[in-house]
Order: structure tokens, then C-alpha cells, then sequence
């Protein structure tokens, strides 16, 4: 398809509508300003630009992981409403403790009437089926949710010593055909039974059981075992009916028994234990108790059944080894706030209500709700406080599932988190970019004091682009009317002045070089022509003896203008075959090896091992054999010549120095500053002048230094070198 | 018993003389042959064996330019004489070529008649003396059995020349034990303690051409030098 027309900016151009826009004053001065300050602006948009970049990611953190999260938050919510009403509806009967919030719904309570929806009452030894009795068969599975267990110390003197309980189950069962009974049950260790006989005081083993209500007298009933009688024997197995008593009660201290008490308790190992165990069921009938009996009392005797306080304890041989008050708080063995903090994790919050009406059947919230777990970072409560404040109005995951309730409709159990969930991932990320933001904050307050300085920068970096354009300066901004401009033109300036000075600096440098080749060349070609000859005048005899001298100081010349040569050359193999060289034991050894006393005593002060240095140790041997062949020609004579080294770790400078300094008693350094030049001797003791010379050349090859000290008693030549650090690796530089 | 021969190259007269005085100071029954010229030594180095040779380096009338006698120098060791090259010339740079091309000493003009005596005797006796047999050196360290001065060290050639020979047979031969300075500077002609340290440098120099990480030679300061096991 042909393309006709010219471009849409070609066209905009065209009307001369930019043209008309940049003669409006403030618009010109406007686009000047900008542009003036381009580099400024291209930071500030580049800081906003991460700025925004951050907010982006954080947003995006947060419902990313956030939306990932909710469905796992969501399966593990489900799993635990599932655990919750599987434990709450695992009655043997099955019965369920949900089935009643009202009395199974905390964990700790006083002993109370309960209300169930069947009776565990039931007398395990009838006459119906005492042919077939076998203690061993008998089941009794008492409502877990009734039963309450109270722990109780014995103090060792009649009972063993440590802690027993004793369990008790009040109930009443609603609408009870059998009549308006208050069932029980109490199960407790036993040490054995003395069966009671009629007639006898009741002063032996038994149970006593204690009935208050508000504005009545309490009521006590005393219940003692008497063994079973009126059922058949049995020959093959005499004492069947061991372990099996009827209950015979005596309220009140009566004399004479109560019928109004009927039950059995029965005493055997229970499965699972190795103690005897006394099980007592039985029932009472209301009237004993003072409650409403007869036709069409049954919700009064039920509430009034309730509002019984209870107490109990177990006689033994007139002892009380176990009493419950009814202020005593047991543990239920089920409970719903139990099966809640087992099953539901801390921040979620259970509520189960009734369709229809909306009432609540149970909530969570009657128990002690746990904070936000333990443990987390700085970061993450940041971020969980921040992300609280933005979305503790949202949403929170909650599952529901329907719970049968008999009686009622189906409830509806909702298991929801207290709180809107924050991903703990997400916290922390966000926490970081917080942190991040904070940073970035801080950096473009740093921004602004450098803009403030790039300013002056630039009016000084303008001065310097104001002279005439340098030639071939390609690439270079020609703009001066900007900060980038100004900036980048004065960079470039100042690089080709560096440039031009370099390569002035390179021409020099090969100049003196071909120079000091030509001057090597010369003394070559000099040397040369002076040996020969020099070797014939060697030989002759008969030459004056002054005429001797002068050939004998010109071929010192000529061995000291080759000794200067090898010196340089030395000076740069010292560096390449630098080791780590323990300098204390180098020097040590020496002084102990060269020291002659009297006529030439060394000694030497300072560490024994153990302090490195980066140098050849032949090159340390020639610079000691130089510096003692010195002391010793201008020292007193008798005085020693002592080495000493010292370390500087702590010193200004940013490497730790060895210093080393060979002493001798006797006449100063007359130019200490010009005594390491080459050449430079003292006295006519036939030397080169170049030992103090090679010295320094071989020190400063190596980084380090060497100079003349003069002290009151004498005169000491100084080396100084870097030290090596030892570390796990080795040795290595110390470099701070 | 044949006597030994001995071969001056050197183009003055005076300095043929002073090395004549000097070989036969060393051995008095020396046969000694001298050349003038190039010519003269070309006749001479073909007439025969030579146990000993002093050359000079650089000869008047030459015809391959100012290291000609280096040629005479190589000729002559490549036969099993022991050369030593006498010139004028700097020493650091023309010790390294004579030792380079003709595997031969080197002494810097003028020299003394007592160094020169030194040099020859130290030569003579260095070629009586056979060099260690294998098992007395440490591990990675050769010599030729044939006594051409070739020192292999972990199999490659080492660059030495007859000092930086007589100082590593010497401390090779006791390695492990301190080598006084007093016993290397017997194999030096000044026997000087600087051109000893001067020589040891060289030494490890030219081992670490073969074997950067070479650290067998070990200075005992103030005593001597330890060939290391």
C-alpha cells in the first residue's frame, strides 16, 4: 500500500505553530531553563522514576504473593474447621459435646449438672445376666464432655505420695422417661474396699457426695459398698461377683438407708493402667435433692438441676484422701475451646449460628485470643503494621461448612482469620522496599546539595569552555548552554590538555632515554679504549710509584663506572626475586655470625623472629656487609655496632614500616642528604662511593627508604621497608 | 705423559706477554701457543687439542665484526676447552654473551697477573674434578656426567656459566648444609663478598628462568649460602 503525505511532524512544523509557541516569552524562557538544567532534571526524573519503579513493585509484591497466598491460607482454614468438628463429634454414643455450647464449651470449669442427650446410667450386674457376668467384660464409656478431671496431691502418709486424679460426670437427660433423675458417676484409684455390712457405722470405705443451691441448707449424702447379695453362686467360679458392690446411700447422717440412691461402683484394672480403679455409677432421684418432681416439672427440675453447686469426696477407713469443692475447677476431658486450640491455628475466629434467626450456637471469641506470632522481624511488623492500616477493612478469608444440631436446623460453622491475612513474604518485601524508599529518600536530599554544588560546578566548568573550540575535538557536546554541555565539553578540554601534556612528557622521557643510550654507548666505547692500554701499563715495571697510584685510581674508575651500571641492574632483580623474608632472624643471625668481640663486637636489639618483609635476602646480606664495612671504618675503635629493629604498626602511615637501623659510636654524617649519592666518599680509604649508593637503590626498588641519621653518640644509617602481615593465608601486604 | 696445551688470542703483544707469564705462573709445564691475528688463530685452533684458551674479544683485522674472538671462544669449547674470554668491554653484558655462546668465563681488562694466575689454576683444577654422581644431588637437580657444564634442573637446561657452575656443584654437593661464604668465594676469580652475593643473584636468576617458583638456594645472613633438600 503506497504511503502519500508527509510525515504528521513534517506537517506540524509546517503550520509554524512551534514557531509561534516559542515567541510566548515564558515559554522560551521556560524550555531555556530546562534545558539548562538537563543534567539536574534527567537525575530528578531518574530518582522519580525508581521512586515510582518501587511503588509499582510494591503494590504489585503485595497482590501477587497476597492472591497466592489467600487460597493456601484458604485449604489450611478448611483442613482446620474439618479437625475442629471431627474432634468435637467423636462421642462413643454418638453424641457430639457441640450438641450442648452451653455446658461443654471452656475447657476448665466448677463441678456442675450437665445436660445429655443419653444416659450413661446403668447397673453392670443384674440378675439378667449374672450367669454370663465377667468383670473383665464390662464397658463403661463415660461422656467425655461430662467427665471432669481433678487433679489432687497426697502427701504420702496413708496414700502414695504424688499426684492421683479423681474423675466426676454430673448430668441430667432431658425429657427422661425413667423419671427425674440426677445421674452420676466418680472414678478414682482405690487401695481396696472393705465392704460395708448392714448394721455397721459408716466409717469405711464410700463416697460422699455434697448438694447446695442458694438459700437451702446443703445436703449431703454418704454412699458406702456393700457386696452383692441375692444372685446365684457360682461353683466353678466362686467369687465371680468380687470387685462388683451395690451402692447403699445414707443422706444426711440417717440411719437408716435411702432409697432414693440406686447404682453400682465396680473395682478392677482398667484397660491401659496398672492401678486398681474404683468406678462409681448411680443416680439420684430429685426429690432427695429438693428439686421439682412429678408430671410437667421437667424444665424446672432441669433448671433448677443446673443451679446445683457440687462437691464430693472419697472415704477411706474415716480418712477423706480426696475432697472437691465446689469451687474446685476441673479439666474437661472434651471441650469445644479445647478442641478449638487444638485444631485452629491462633488469629482465626470460629462462630457456628443457627440459620434463620442468626443466633449464635458457640463463638470463639469467649476464649483468650493469641497476638500475632512471635518471631518476626523489624521489617516484616513495618510492613504488617503499614499493610494493617491499609487492609484491615478488606476481606478475610473465611471457608464455611454446614454442622448437624439435633433439635435445630444445621447450623453453619465459619472459620475465618481475625484479621485480613498478610503474607509474611509479602510483609518482609514490602518492609524492604520501604526501607528502600526511605533510602532512595535520603539520596534525593543528597540530590539537591549536589545540584547546588553541580551549579557552581557548572559556572566553573563554563569559564573553562569559553575558549576557542580545540581542533578535531569530535564527539565533544557543542552546546555551552546546558549543564551536560558545559560539563562534558569542559571534560573534554581538560583531557586533551592532559593528553597534550602526557605526550610532551613521553617525547622528553624518550629523549633522555636515547640521551642517557648515546652517554652509555660513549663510556663504552671510552672504557674500551682505556682498558687495553691500561692493561700494558699494569704490567710494566719500573714505573714511578705516583705514575702507579693514578693507573691504580683509574681502574677503580673504570670497576666503579661497571659497579654503578650492575647496581641498577640489581636493584630491579631485587625486586623480582623478593620473597617474604623474616628480617628480625636474618638480622639476628647476621649479628651473631659477624660478632668478634673484642675487636669487632655487633650486637643487635630487637624481635627475634617472626617480622616479614617483601625482599631478597642476598640483597639484605650486601647491604649488611656494606653498612657494617662503613661502621666499622668509622666508628671508634672498641665500640660495638649495634642492629636494632623496630616495627611501627600504629604509625600515620597506611602500611606498618620496618625500620632497621645499623649504629656505630663515632663521627657524624658531614652531608647525611648527600651521603647515598653515588660517588659521595668520606676519607681516602680506597672505596667507590657506591655502597650507601646500591643501599638505597635496592630499598626504594623494594618500596621502602633509606637515610642518615646523626645522634649525639654516633651515626646511624636507617633502612625502612613495608612490613608483611602474617595471616591464616600466610603472608600477605598490610595494606589499611 | 703429554703436556697440556694453551692457546692466547689476543691482537697486542703486551697483553699476549702478561697472559703467557700468568698461564706459566699457574703451570709450569704449559704448552703455550699465541695468536695474533684471526688468521693466526684459525691456523692454531685447527693444529690441535687445547686444555686452556684466553681470548680476547675483540681482535684488530676482523672479519665478522667486534665479537669475532667469541667465535674462536665457541670453536674452542665446542673441542673441551676450557675458554676464557679477556676484553675490555663491559662486563655485564659480555660475561652473559660468552657465557651464552661459548659457555666460557669471563675476566674485564685490565687484569691483574695474581687474578689471572688464579683464574688459569682454578680452571685446571676444576677440569680434574668430576662432577657429582647423581645421588649425591637434591631431588630435580642433574649435572652431565661428561663434564660439559650442563645443569638440568626439573629436565630443563639451566644457563650457567663455569662460576655459576663451580658455585652450584658446590652447594649441590652439600645440600642441606651451610656453605660458608669463605668456601663459595673460592670459585670466584676476584673473591670478593659483593661479586659472590653478585653471583648468587645470577645463579637463582637463571634457575628461575626454568622454574619461576625455584627457592632451593637460601642465604644463612652472615654465614653462607644453604642449598635447601
Amino acid at each position: 500500500m503506497a504511503i502519500s503525505g508527509r510525515p504528521k511532524l513534517g506537517r506540524w512544523r509546517a503550520s509554524g505553530f512551534p514557531h509561534r509557541l516559542w515567541q510566548v516569552r515564558w515559554v522560551r524562557r521556560g524550555i531555556q531553563y530546562l534545558w539548562r538544567n538537563n543534567l539536574t532534571l534527567g537525575l530528578g526524573l531518574s530518582a522519580f522514576a525508581v521512586y515510582a519503579f518501587l511503588v509499582f513493585a510494591l503494590v504489585t509484591i503485595y497482590r501477587d504473593i497476597g492472591a497466592s497466598d489467600d487460597k493456601f491460607i484458604r485449604d489450611a482454614l478448611r483442613s482446620e474447621l474439618y479437625d475442629f468438628l471431627l474432634i468435637t463429634g467423636r462421642e462413643i454414643d454418638g453424641t457430639s459435646i457441640l450438641d450442648n455450647p452451653r455446658d461443654f464449651s471452656v475447657m476448665r470449669r466448677e463441678p456442675s449438672v450437665v445436660a445429655l442427650r443419653k444416659s450413661f446410667f446403668t447397673y453392670p450386674l443384674t440378675k439378667a445376666n449374672a450367669r454370663s457376668f465377667r468383670l473383665a467384660n464390662v464397658r463403661i464409656d463415660l461422656p467425655r464432655g461430662c467427665l471432669l478431671e481433678f487433679p489432687l496431691e497426697t502427701s504420702g502418709e496413708a496414700e502414695p505420695l504424688g499426684v492421683q486424679a479423681i474423675q466426676a460426670c454430673f448430668a441430667i437427660v432431658p425429657n427422661d422417661t425413667s423419671g427425674n433423675y440426677v445421674y452420676f458417676a466418680l472414678r478414682y484409684p482405690s487401695t481396696g474396699v472393705v465392704p460395708h455390712r448392714p448394721g455397721q457405722p459408716l466409717t469405711g470405705d464410700g463416697v460422699e457426695l455434697r448438694f447446695s443451691k442458694e438459700g437451702y441448707p446443703e445436703k449431703r449424702v454418704r454412699i458406702v459398698y456393700e457386696g452383692v447379695t441375692g444372685l446365684p453362686p457360682s461353683r466353678n467360679l466362686p467369687g465371680r461377683y468380687d470387685g462388683v458392690f451395690n451402692l447403699v446411700a445414707f443422706p444426711d447422717e440417717a440411719s437408716r438407708p435411702s432409697t432414693f440412691v440406686g447404682g453400682q461402683a465396680i473395682q478392677r484394672i482398667e484397660e491401659g493402667d496398672t492401678s486398681t480403679t474404683m468406678t462409681v455409677l448411680g443416680r439420684i432421684d430429685g426429690s432427695l435433692l429438693g428439686l421439682p418432681m412429678g408430671a410437667g416439672t421437667n424444665d424446672e427440675f432441669q433448671a433448677m438441676a443446673r443451679t446445683l453447686k457440687l462437691g464430693f469426696g472419697v472415704l477411706r477407713s474415716g480418712r477423706n484422701p480426696f475432697v472437691v469443692m465446689p469451687e474446685t475447677k476441673g479439666v474437661a476431658k472434651a471441650s469445644l475451646e479445647q478442641a478449638y486450640r487444638t485444631s485452629v491455628r491462633e488469629n482465626a475466629q470460629l462462630t457456628i449460628k443457627l440459620p434463620g434467626t442468626n443466633e449464635i450456637w458457640w463463638t470463639s471469641s469467649i476464649v483468650t485470643q493469641v497476638e500475632l506470632r512471635e518471631g518476626a522481624s523489624s521489617l516484616e511488623r513495618l510492613g504488617n503494621s503499614l499493610l494493617a492500616l491499609v487492609t484491615n477493612r478488606g476481606e478475610r478469608p473465611s471457608v464455611t461448612k454446614d454442622v448437624p444440631i439435633p433439635g435445630k436446623e444445621n447450623a453453619e460453622a465459619t472459620l475465618s482469620l481475625r484479621k485480613a491475612h498478610i503474607p509474611e513474604l509479602a510483609s518482609l518485601a514490602i518492609g524492604l522496599l520501604i526501607a528502600a524508599l526511605f533510602g532512595l529518600s535520603l539520596m534525593v536530599g543528597l540530590l539537591w546539595r549536589t545540584f547546588v554544588r553541580l551549579t557552581q560546578l557548572t559556572r566553573e566548568a563554563y569559564g573553562i569552555t569559553k575558549i576557542p573550540p580545540v581542533p578535531k575535538l569530535k564527539g565533544a557536546y557543542k552546546s555551552r548552554h546546558s549543564q551536560i554541555g558545559t560539563l562534558w565539553r569542559a571534560v573534554s578540554v581538560l583531557l586533551r590538555r592532559e593528553i597534550r601534556r602526557l605526550r610532551e612528557l613521553h617525547t622528553e622521557a624518550a629523549e633522555h632515554a636515547r640521551t642517557s643510550q648515546r652517554e652509555r654507548d660513549a663510556l663504552r666505547w671510552i672504557g674500551h679504549r682505556i682498558r687495553n692500554p691500561l692493561q700494558s701499563l699494569l704490567e710494566q715495571k719500573g714505573m714511578p710509584d705516583e705514575a702507579s697510584r693514578q693507573i691504580a685510581a683509574l681502574q677503580r674508575a673504570m670497576d666503579g663506572l661497571d659497579r654503578l651500571s650492575d647496581i641498577d641492574d640489581s636493584a630491579k632483580v631485587v625486586l623480582r626475586h623478593a620473597t617474604s623474608l623474616d628480617i628480625a632472624k636474618a638480622l639476628r643471625g647476621y649479628a651473631e655470625a659477624k660478632n668478634s668481640p673484642p675487636d669487632n663486637p655487633i650486637e643487635y636489639s630487637g624481635q627475634a623472629a617472626g617480622v616479614f618483609v617483601l625482599f631478597e635476602d642476598v640483597a639484605l646480606e650486601e647491604i649488611l656487609d656494606t653498612l657494617i664495612e662503613n661502621a666499622v671504618r668509622h666508628r671508634r675503635p672498641w665500640t660495638p655496632i649495634v642492629i636494632s629493629l623496630e616495627v611501627h604498626e600504629h604509625s600515620s602511615q597506611a602500611t606498618p614500616m620496618v625500620t632497621v637501623r645499623v649504629f656505630n659510636d663515632g663521627d657524624p654524617f658531614e652531608e647525611p642528604d648527600r651521603a647515598f649519592e653515588s660517588g659521595y666518599t668520606k676519607g681516602a680509604h680506597g672505596g667507590q662511593g657506591l655502597g650507601l649508593y646500591m643501599v638505597k637503590a635496592y630499598c626504594t626498588h623494594c618500596n621502602g627508604d633509606a637515610f642518615a641519621e646523626n645522634t649525639k653518640e654516633g651515626a646511624a644509617v636507617v633502612l625502612q621497608l613495608p612490613m608483611l602481615q602474617i595471616n591464616a593465608f600466610g603472608v600477605s601486604p598490610t595494606v589499611t | 705423559m703429554a703436556r697440556l696445551r694453551c692457546l692466547i688470542i689476543d691482537d697486542e703483544a703486551d697483553a699476549r706477554k702478561v697472559f703467557r707469564e700468568a698461564v706459566l705462573a699457574a703451570c709450569r709445564d704449559m704448552e703455550i701457543e699465541e695468536a695474533g691475528t684471526p688468521g693466526e688463530a684459525e691456523v692454531a685452533i685447527r693444529s690441535g687439542k687445547y686444555a686452556i684458551a684466553l681470548v680476547d674479544c675483540n681482535l684488530k683485522g676482523a672479519t665478522t665484526g667486534n665479537f669475532e674472538g667469541l667465535g674462536f671462544a665457541r670453536d674452542l669449547s665446542a673441542s673441551g676447552c676450557d675458554v676464557i674470554v679477556i676484553s675490555g668491554m663491559p662486563q655485564r653484558e659480555l660475561a652473559t654473551l660468552a657465557d651464552d655462546v661459548a659457555k666460557a668465563a669471563f675476566m674485564q681488562k685490565p687484569v691483574k697477573h695474581a687474578e689471572l694466575v688464579v683464574a688459569v689454576t682454578r680452571t685446571l683444577r676444576s677440569r680434574e674434578e668430576r662432577p657429582p654422581c647423581r645421588s649425591e644431588l637434591p631431588l630435580g637437580l642433574e649435572f652431565d656426567p661428561n663434564n660439559l657444564r650442563i645443569v638440568l634442573w626439573m629436565g630443563h637446561r639451566v644457563a650457567v656459566s663455569p662460576t655459576l657452575y663451580n658455585l652450584v656443584q658446590r652447594l649441590a654437593r652439600n645440600h642441606g648444609k651451610l656453605v660458608p661464604h669463605t668456601e663459595l668465594l673460592k670459585c670466584l676469580t676476584s673473591g670478593q663478598m659483593a661479586d659472590l652475593h653478585s653471583q648468587i643473584r645470577h645463579l637463582k636468576g637463571a634457575f628461575r628462568a626454568v622454574d619461576a617458583e625455584f627457592s632451593a638456594i637460601e642465604s644463612i645472613s652472615g654465614r653462607g649460602y644453604l642449598w635447601t633438600s
